[in-house]
């Protein structure tokens, strides 16, 4: 990249790398760099040093951005939201996109897994129970196809356990995955910290 | 964190804020800004305008009453921290 080496330059180009925040928010980061640039250049700095000690404005663009963008998240719990985070996050470099894309598949895995499994269940209760409803009304209907009969109130009431289950995973999964929210937001600022270095 | 200490003594408009940071730390003056913004967001600083005597208006940063306890609870933290390293230290 060629470098920035004048105060229009280089607001131009921070203007450019911000275009996807709003307007308040993009003119709110102007006031401090333009003010930036008003002061440095009345304490008699040259505007090529000034762009220097601020630093390539696109990682400045990002850092700005990734601020927002998961304060956003957190308030406002939405898929397009949280990915909108990720993406920022991972915006910052390669080093992250490790750090942020591995956990976050990792735990994604976990709940899909989990969420199959419980479905697996209640479903798998379901049939069963139907299975066993129909062969309490008419015995020799699944004589043929399904060997259990006979004891088919048993069946009929492990059924209805297994459909309870299935249904219980589910809520239980409904709460894994709001952790997980939580979490991937908590592990994001983390990320951050540790790039920005806020304390 | 280092930026609260700062603004619990005075205001400071950003251009200040980012020499006096400078002077003792390593730090890209660029990079105090994106600092400075998420602060505002978690609403540690609050900003307002000021002229000033040249040149355009001032952007001065100062600590609000959540800042001032979240420099508190840090600095707790950090002394008990550091009490502890230090333990091991000696």
């Amino acid at each position: 990249m060629e470098k920035v080496k004048t105060k229009q330059e280089y607001l131009k180009e921070l203007k450019k790398n911000l275009s996807s925040l709003d307007k308040g928010e993009i003119d709110e980061i102007f006031l401090d760099y333009e003010g930036h640039f008003s002061e440095g250049l009345k304490s008699g700095r040259s505007e090529e040093d000034l762009c220097d000690s601020l630093g390539d404005p696109k990682t400045i663009a990002k850092q700005m951005k990734v601020g927002v963008i998961v304060k956003k998240a957190e308030f406002d719990r939405s898929a397009t939201n949280i990915i909108r985070a990720l993406l920022a996050g991972m915006g910052l470099g390669f080093f992250n996109l490790v750090f942020i894309i591995g956990p976050f598949l990792g735990l994604l895995g976990v709940l899909v897994g989990l969420l199959a499994a419980s479905l697996a269940i209640f479903f798998a209760g379901l049939i069963s129970f139907f299975v066993s409803l129909a062969t309490l009304i008419s015995p020799d209907l699944f004589t043929s196809y399904v060997g259990v009969a006979s004891g088919s109130w048993t069946l009929m009431f492990t059924s209805i356990g297994l459909a309870a289950l299935g249904n219980l995973m589910l809520i239980g999964s409904w709460y894994v995955a709001k952790w997980f929210y939580i979490i991937i937001i908590k592990y994001l600022k983390l990320n951050l910290k540790v790039i920005i270095g806020k304390k | 964190m280092c930026v609260l200490a700062l603004l619990v003594k005075r205001e400071f408009y950003g251009y200040e804020l980012v020499q006096e940071i400078s002077k003792k730390m390593a730090i890209s003056e660029g990079t105090i800004y994106p600092l400075l913004n998420r602060l505002k967001h978690d609403k540690f600083v609050s900003t307002y305008l000021q002229e000033s005597t040249d040149g355009p208006p001032r952007k001065y940063y100062k600590l609000t009453d959540a800042g001032k306890k979240q420099l508190a609870d840090f600095k707790q933290d950090w002394s008990g921290f550091v009490d502890i390293i230090n333990k091991f230290l000696k």
